[in-house]
């Protein structure tokens, strides 16, 4: 992916990925991520929290949905309005209880156990609910600062 | 980057450990038993060299910290040095600068 540095925030479109459960397809994700965000004209500081903040989410959907287990498949669809970028991951595996993530206060140790602390200060929301046919769905979002259109809006006055 | 690239140099007690490449969950594990393996006989002084590794997430902090705790139990130190600007970042979101000496 070499479009180059952008003159201007790509189109408001989505892309979506589906990746095996398998930590190998993480450098993927994030070259994806990374060119998403980039293309949409983000900061280099917020591409990085958010390419870190994705990354932590698929991470834990292939250690605690699907066990580790490569067999599973996880959506990620990569969306930007003018107020923010979207990252929505869709998984088929152990679903928990919302409060589980959305509660998560955990600070980590030697083993582990920092990835929701990473998502939560890297992200400006987090959003995850069990889904009714099996599996979760966690929506990452990131605000744009400041969102696309008030520039030009205080320009034209 | 499927395998784990990195170097070890050893002089006058301090034993630097310069790792190459983005570092993640799938290659954490790897990581883990390099630090083992390479630190079994540590020196008293451990740098971990991150500066040419342009991501790090919670798996490898995890297995730094490890690695830290182990170091320390022998009496030894661990220091992070070269931290590029968004491996920085990750361990100041994480309240963790302090303790791996980053500058």
């Amino acid at each position: 992916m070499n479009a180059g540095p952008p003159t201007s925030p790509g189109p408001r479109s989505s892309l979506e990925l589906v990746l095996p459960s398998s930590a190998e397809h993480l450098a993927f994700l994030r070259a994806c991520a990374q060119w998403f965000c980039e293309y949409q004209g983000i900061s280099a500081t917020a591409t990085s929290r958010a390419v870190l903040g994705l990354v932590e989410a698929v991470s834990n959907v292939i250690r605690h949905a699907y066990g580790g287990s490569p067999h599973g498949s996880i959506q990620v669809r990569f969306r930007a309005s003018d107020e923010a970028l979207e990252f929505e991951l869709i998984d088929d595996g152990r679903s928990v209880p919302p409060a589980t993530i959305e509660a998560s206060c955990a600070t980590g140790d030697e083993h582990g156990g920092r990835g929701i602390l990473l998502m939560k200060k890297c992200m400006d929301g987090l959003r995850y609910e069990q889904r009714p046919e099996g599996g979760g769905r966690l929506v990452l979002t990131m605000g744009r600062d400041p969102p696309l259109g008030r520039a030009t809006a205080a320009e034209s006055r | 980057m499927d395998e784990l690239e990195y170097r070890v140099e050893r002089s006058e007690g301090i034993t630097r450990v310069v790792l190459h490449g983005e570092l993640d969950m799938h290659l954490s594990p790897g990581l883990r038993r390099m630090f083992e393996r390479e630190l079994a006989s540590a020196s008293s002084e451990v740098v971990v060299d991150l500066g040419a590794v342009p991501f790090i997430d919670s798996s490898v902090i995890a297995t730094l910290i490890a690695t830290l705790k182990r170091v320390r139990a022998a009496g030894g130190k661990l220091r992070v040095e070269n931290c590029q600007p968004a491996v920085r970042d990750t361990f100041e979101l994480t309240r963790l600068t302090e303790s791996f000496g980053i500058r």
